[in-house]
């Protein structure tokens, strides 16, 4: 009588692979659940960074509701936290300061152009910076989003020349991602 | 005969040795997957809870600020406290917001957030409940200011979101309870069953009269 082909167990191969085979399972599991986390985080800076800009434009409209000359006063007294210099004439002179769109690292600086070189008693750069929630912070450490104001004057129509604000923030994106900026431009009347 | 007494002895049982070992074995790695899935299950909802609660920061924002952008004139928020002492309101044109500061929605608390319509005279809302819920569920808001200097309104809200555990939050500016304060803001680590998460966000329109 022939003895039944005895039967083998799992060779330390076909565990192997079994066991690899269900890591991979849970590791993609868990690289779609925190990529998930990680744009939502992204989604919400973009958010911020937006609502930044939209209130340095409500500012730029209320400049140009006032005259700069008033607005600059009016503000020169308020701590209203947008960026722009209070002392500064117009800020397509490059009287104002701001924070460089391209430069690395994000904080730096744009020295005012004319009227004199940076004033040391009153920073040219008036609080450009937020931290993540979109307030100003003295903290360097804190500060997340950087401001930037640039404005150019293309030729209009039939001689005017408007002057178009390209308002931006630019912040770093989680776990030293590549930079991000949300920018809008704002045309002046 | 003794062939089949030798079959038999060939198809023995695991020994109770071998059947801890394997059970041990296999108990570690259950335990490794559940902590896994656990784990992926936390980082998920962090994420949802997250986006939920920013979402309805904007959409309180958002809704505050085109009432003032289309409210046709000069605008004095100012907020009121009720006659029950609890409930704050202002009116902005043809709508009314009453809110409670510190309340948990879906925890006992009456309403967060209501938005209801009115015409002309601001009521005061005291015992009212009525109006659409604007802050969702298991959301608690810590902070709504408008200020409007020089025409130019800015609306600041602090929501917050979190389940029954309440030491989840910290506040920068050291107010306590640190989960009532204005700039809550979530600890880092966050235990089993704790979830956490805000919304701290501004926004700056002008008056549009």
């Amino acid at each position: 009588m022939k003895l039944p082909k005895p039967n083998h167990g799992d060779t330390i191969i076909e565990v192997m692979i079994a066991l690899a085979i269900a890591a991979f399972a849970i590791g993609s599991a868990y690289a779609v659940a925190s990529r998930a986390l990680n744009e939502a985080i992204s989604a919400r800076e973009r958010n911020q960074a937006l609502n930044i800009v939209e209130s340095q434009i409500a500012a730029l409209k209320l400049r140009n509701k006032l005259d700069p000359a008033n607005f600059d006063s009016t503000f020169a007294a308020s701590n209203m936290n947008f960026c722009l210099d209070e002392s500064a004439s117009d800020p397509a002179n490059g009287n104002w300061g701001h924070y460089d769109n391209n430069a690395s690292p994000l904080d730096t600086l744009v020295a005012a152009t004319s009227g004199g070189s940076p004033n040391s008693s009153k920073p040219y750069n008036y609080e450009c910076a937020r931290n993540d929630s979109g307030q100003t912070d003295s903290s360097p450490s804190n500060q997340k989003y950087f401001i930037n104001i640039a404005t150019t004057t293309p030729n209009g129509p039939s001689g005017t020349n408007p002057t178009v604000y390209a308002v931006s923030a630019r912040w770093n994106n989680l776990g030293g991602g590549p930079v991000n900026i949300a920018q809008v431009y704002y045309r002046a009347k | 005969m003794k062939q089949s007494t030798n079959n038999h002895q060939n198809q023995a049982g695991f020994t109770i040795l071998e059947l801890m070992i394997a059970m041990t074995v296999f108990t570690i790695l259950l335990m490794i997957c559940l902590v896994t899935f656990l784990q992926i299950g936390r980082v998920f909802s962090k994420g949802v809870n997250m986006t939920l609660v920013q979402e309805d920061a904007r959409n309180i924002t958002s809704s505050i600020t085109s009432d003032i952008q289309f409210y046709n004139k000069p605008f004095t928020p100012v907020v009121i406290t009720s006659t029950d002492h609890q409930t704050k309101y202002f009116c902005i044109g043809n709508h009314e917001y009453k809110f409670l500061l510190g309340a948990h929605v879906g925890y006992g608390a009456a309403f967060g957030l209501k938005r209801t319509d009115i015409s002309g005279s601001c009521p005061d809302p005291a015992g009212d409940t009525s109006g659409a819920e604007m802050a969702g569920n298991s959301m608690q808001l810590n902070n709504l200011t408008v200020s409007c200097p020089n025409g130019l309104c800015t609306v600041t809200i602090n929501l917050v979101f979190y389940g029954v555990d309440n030491t989840v939050f910290e506040s920068p500016s050291g107010s306590t309870p640190a989960y009532k304060a204005a700039d809550a803001q979530c600890t880092g680590a966050l235990a089993g069953s704790q979830y956490c998460a805000t919304a701290n966000y501004s926004s700056t329109v002008l008056e549009s009269y």
